[in-house]
């Protein structure tokens, strides 16, 4: 029994469980992953990501729980039964096998004739911009091509669902930016269906079509990323998503979604997220959101500065010395002491405990 | 007098001469005394036999059946031993690999290296002879009605050498099976690749380089073959292997010069096979294990 067409309409992950020894890697996973979509997989290190992947590839098997591809339940399929492409972090190429060979491998188990399998090999060399290096030895390309070709050797194949694995990781910063188009282009020229992991929520945000937010082995938010950037369900989730102040707060006062709260001494408004009254509260703001202006309301002294082109970029701490980050236009010097301001809709409401 | 000094020191710093490299002088010392230097004398000792020209002694050899039979019984022994250890080690290195009790086992199947030959060739003497328990439990299930000859005759040799080299070969293939990236396992069976031809197509081409050297370093040492030939073969006949003519003719004859020129043409079908073998490892891939830089 193998998963012989690419055409399916939903992979489904139900309750899945997977533990090692008293460590609890994916602690009850349910999804559901449409055909075409691009779904990121974001958490920090030890959070399931990786785990809940080599699950659906076949390389884990699940401790409880269930995977469907439709009405086919696939859990109990060997990854070579299973057939996914996968693309690994440290892009496992054959280093005894030619560019070419590497990404003709999967057509050769499959039985596709040669010239066949050379057409497809062609195209999809040609697909990652690499048909010139065919005949060399893995080893003697650069990472960004080795990276490429693994990601031509996952889907010349033609799975119904192609797996990555932090495939950017081991790159530098501009050929990250570079591969991250490739990686898009070719989900949107082929049709496919990615699952992507990543640690890096910038990556997740501007490849994914929507964004699984893991923690502990448990999955903390799904939704697009513009959801994601703008309101996030949780402060932990905040804080992954690039919110640095997740400041404690007093309650001063509630109407409908706005709310006004106390913060380093000041007053501000803020957005209601996830509030149950009477708790404890935190606010979070992202420190592009809080703006040095002389009207601020939070006061702080500039603890530290450093220029990043477009912007500096600092921390200020408040008076009970509570750390602020902080972007700025000017120019601040350490020491100065600097009144922030945020707009009301940039500050986020929750309860502190809503975390766990 | 510093001036002077210190461009010496670069200029043989430069050629890769520091306080280093006395750190091999007694390497190099004892590898002079206890190899170049016999090696060197046996060669001239067996140029210099007590009659006849200067190949006299490699002429005796050639011409005595009973002389030059003993280098074809030594490869029929230690060829094929050497080819079963490798081959039985390889199916349980790949085992050991991924057992969770890797030291537990490791431990066991290396005890035999810690025995001596000789104590090997004891034990099995006792174990394997009529009396032994090998023909006791066979004869006791019915499936043989006479003990089996198991000693002192090409098997008794074989069985040595499988015990004592096995352990060899499987530390060595262990190794080389070690450091394989798992991953790249993982990537096949994700390209639909079976354990049969994630085998052949990923593993057997990656660790063939690392079986040729364990090969030649099997052969080496069975080719040697002495006290088991002796203890457990039958010296005079089947299992009268190259050593055994080189130790009588020096030893029981007292004719050094023939005795040398045996030695220096066991050393040579060994340089010879273990020769080949490297050859051909070098039309296969030998590179690096993996291809990423992760």
């Amino acid at each position: 029994m193998t998963i012989a067409s690419r055409s399916f309409t939903e992979l489904r992950l139900e309750n899945v469980h997977c533990a090692f020894g008293p460590f609890k890697a994916l602690d009850g996973i349910s999804l559901s992953i449409a055909r075409g979509e691009f779904v990121a997989l974001l958490g920090p290190s030890g959070c399931g990501k990786s785990t809940a992947l080599n699950c659906i590839a076949g390389l884990q098997s699940l401790t409880s729980g269930r995977l469907w591809l439709d009405q086919q339940r696939i859990d109990g399929l060997r990854p070579e039964q299973r057939g996914f492409g996968m693309v690994f972090q440290n892009y496992a190429l054959f280093p005894h096998m030619s560019v070419r060979n590497n990404v003709a491998f999967g057509l050769k188990m499959k039985g596709v004739a040669r010239d066949i399998a050379e057409r497809k090999v062609n195209e999809a060399l040609a697909l990652v911009r690499l048909l010139d290096h065919k005949t060399k030895l893995p080893g003697r390309l650069s990472g960004g091509q080795q990276q490429r070709v693994a990601i031509a050797r996952a889907i010349v194949v033609e799975p119904p669902l192609v797996l990555m694995d932090e495939p950017l990781s081991n790159l530098d910063a501009k050929l990250r930016l570079e591969m991250r188009g490739e990686i898009r282009r070719i989900h949107n020229l082929l049709g496919s269906t990615t699952i992507y992991v990543t640690h890096d929520h910038d990556e997740a945000l501007s490849l994914a079509d929507r964004v699984i937010v893991l923690r502990d082995g448990m999955i903390r938010q799904v939704g697009s990323p513009e959801e994601l950037y703008f309101r996030p369900a949780r402060p932990d989730v905040a804080g992954f998503m690039g919110y640095r102040n997740i400041l404690p707060c007093k309650v001063l006062s509630v109407s409908g979604e706005h709310a006004r709260v106390e913060v380093a001494g000041a007053v501000l408004a803020a957005n209601i997220v996830q509030y149950v009254q009477g708790t404890a509260a935190v606010v979070a703001v992202r420190p592009e959101d809080l703006i040095p202006t002389a009207d601020g309301a939070i006061s702080a002294a500039v603890e530290s500065v450093e220029f990043r082109g477009q912007d500096f970029y600092g921390v200020a701490l408040t008076r009970d010395k509570f750390p602020l980050f902080f972007r700025s236009k000017r120019r601040v010097s350490n020491g100065e002491m600097v009144t922030f301001g945020a707009a009301e809709d940039r500050v986020l409401l929750y309860s502190a405990d809503s975390s766990t | 007098m510093n001036s002077n000094e210190a461009p010496l020191r670069t200029y043989l710093a430069r050629k890769g001469w520091d306080g280093v490299t006395l750190l091999v002088v007694p390497a190099a010392a004892l590898g002079i005394i206890l190899f170049a230097y016999p090696c060197v004398y046996g060669l001239i000792l067996s140029f210099t036999p007590k009659t006849g020209g200067i190949f006299a002694s490699y002429a005796a050899f050639f011409k005595d059946p009973f002389l030059y039979q003993t280098m074809f019984k030594t490869l029929w022994i230690a060829l094929p031993v050497t080819l079963f250890n490798l081959v039985i080690s390889l199916p349980s290195a790949l085992c050991v690999r991924l057992a969770r009790r890797q030291r537990l086992l490791t431990t066991i199947l290396v005890l035999p290296i810690t025995l001596g030959t000789v104590l090997v060739a004891e034990g099995l003497l006792d174990y394997l002879g009529p009396e032994g328990w090998v023909n006791r439990v066979l004869l006791v299930l019915g499936i043989i009605s006479v003990p089996m000859r198991l000693v002192h005759n090409y098997w008794g040799v074989f069985l040595s050498l499988v015990v004592t080299g096995f352990p060899f070969a499987f530390l060595l293939t262990l190794s080389y099976l070690s450091g394989l990236d798992r991953g790249l396992e993982k990537a096949a069976s994700t390209l639909g690749a079976g354990p049969a031809r994630r085998f052949l197509h990923i593993i057997l081409p990656l660790i063939l380089p690392g079986l040729a050297v364990t090969f030649c370093l099997c052969f080496v040492d069975a080719f040697s073959v002495f006290p088991s030939a002796v203890l457990l073969g039958a010296p005079a006949g089947a299992t009268r292997v190259i050593s055994i003519a080189a130790y009588n003719a020096a030893f029981e004859q007292f004719n050094y010069s023939l005795g040398s020129a045996i030695a220096i043409l066991m050393g040579l079908v060994q340089l010879a096979i273990v020769s080949a073998v490297l050859a051909a490892r070098r039309i296969i891939y030998n590179g690096p294990l993996t291809s990423g830089k992760g």
